[in-house]
């Protein structure tokens, strides 16, 4: 009888012991179960695939990034430059003069462009009245270009051994006869020197 | 629109009016959503301010023209070199100066000009389109058209197309002697400013 009361008193007490721990372990299990290990083989977990920015560029993340701020001295130099190596900056020209003729602008020591152009058509058609005159022959007589009504001004022995292209235009004003003078010439006789031919 | 058009159509055949849903109501193209119309406009505003009228001991406010040109397919750093050519030079000097200027952009800053001298005789009361020089002259960054282009090596470029807005304001007179007022000062105008500071002295607190 008092040894069934003395195991009652340590159930009781043991009793008491675990209701205190339990209150203060707040539902986890007592101090002897805590070891138990979970097995997480049970549980199976996707393959960790934590892939980073390294793994990505490799060695090449954070190259080519600024290091520092550019001095605006920098800034300075590379928008204007510097008149001393290569000046960035665009300086209005000093070398523009206007032509006598026309009125356009150009370059000093530069033709006017627009009174060249002009040169340049006439020629153009010149040379295709040529091609079309001559064709395939060879040249072996002089060429004489002439436009309208020229060639009434001479007699026809004028003409014997000459080629003559004509030209089915008026003569331009801005060209003269004397501008497709010979420059091999016979010696003069005389030395009176009269113009000839002046348009 | 279609869908319209197939209502009045059945309306015509059976002589009834149908009441049916409009599937699609657009009234833009479907590109529109693609494309950025914004135009800037606060440019040409300046044009229609109205001054109130002035005294007549007042000096008197110079006649000045706003104009611009939007989307130029030009990059707006390259043209602000143009743009940074011609401020405070006459008109026609600018004209002049840009015919032989190597670049892209002086072209189209060249027609701008001379709009904008046509402008000024039209609508803002300018007698002489001689008279005038480039007060402002401005670049402002345009539509951008983004793709992408191939490198070596698995490796991409960011390709960028870039429009320019030129702004220019032409003011009517002569113009100043240095516009960017940089030009050191006369040597009797220094000395009168040195005066001026020496003779501004107080010692504080003195009678």
């Amino acid at each position: 009888m008092a040894a069934s009361l003395i195991t009652r008193v340590n159930l009781a007490l043991q009793r008491l012991d675990h209701a205190i721990a339990a209150f203060f372990n707040k539902g986890f299990p007592p101090d002897g179960f805590c070891i138990a290990a979970t097995n997480s083989e049970v549980y199976p977990q996707p393959p960790s695939n934590n892939i980073t920015i390294n793994d990505i560029i490799g060695d090449g993340f954070l190259w080519a990034v600024p290091r520092n701020r550019r001095t605006i001295e920098k800034r300075w130099k590379r928008r204007f430059g510097h008149p001393d190596y290569v000046l960035k900056i665009l300086l209005p020209r000093k070398n523009l003069r206007v032509c006598n003729v026309c009125g356009d602008d150009h370059e000093v020591g530069v033709l006017c462009p627009t009174c060249y152009k002009k040169v340049i058509d006439e020629t153009k058609e010149m040379q295709d009245a040529i091609q079309n005159e001559l064709r395939l022959s060879p040249v072996e007589k002089e060429v004489v270009v002439l436009y309208d009504g020229e060639k009434n001004e001479k007699p026809s022995e004028y003409w014997q051994g000459k080629r003559v292209v004509e030209m089915k235009k008026s003569r331009p004003a801005w060209f003269s006869k004397n501008l497709l003078q010979q420059t091999t010439q016979q010696p003069a006789t005389t030395t009176d020197v009269k113009p000839s031919d002046l348009g | 629109m279609l869908s319209l058009i197939k209502g009045q159509l059945l309306k015509q055949a059976y002589n009834v009016p149908l009441l049916f849903q409009i599937e699609n109501l657009h009234l833009t193209s479907a590109l529109a959503a693609w494309q950025s119309n914004r135009q800037p406009r606060k440019w040409l505003k300046y044009n229609k301010v109205i001054y109130p009228p002035q005294l007549p001991d007042e000096e008197r406010r110079p006649a000045f023209v706003c104009h611009q040109r939007t989307n130029i397919k030009y990059s707006p750093w390259k043209m602000w070199y143009v743009a940074c050519l011609i401020r405070g030079m006459p008109v026609d000097e600018a004209i002049r100066q840009l015919k032989f200027v190597l670049k892209k952009g002086a072209k189209d800053v060249r027609e701008t000009l001379e709009e904008a001298k046509e402008l000024a005789v039209k609508e803002h009361n300018v007698e002489f389109p001689s008279n005038m020089w480039v007060a402002e002259s401005m670049v402002g960054k345009g539509e951008v058209i983004k793709g992408y282009r191939r490198h070596a090596r698995r490796r991409f470029g960011k390709v960028e197309y870039f429009h320019c807005h030129y702004f220019v304001r032409l003011e009517e007179g002569t113009p100043p002697k240095d516009y960017y007022q940089n030009a050191p000062k006369e040597p009797q105008e220094q000395l009168a400013n040195w005066l001026a500071s020496m003779r501004k002295r107080k010692i504080n607190n003195s009678l």
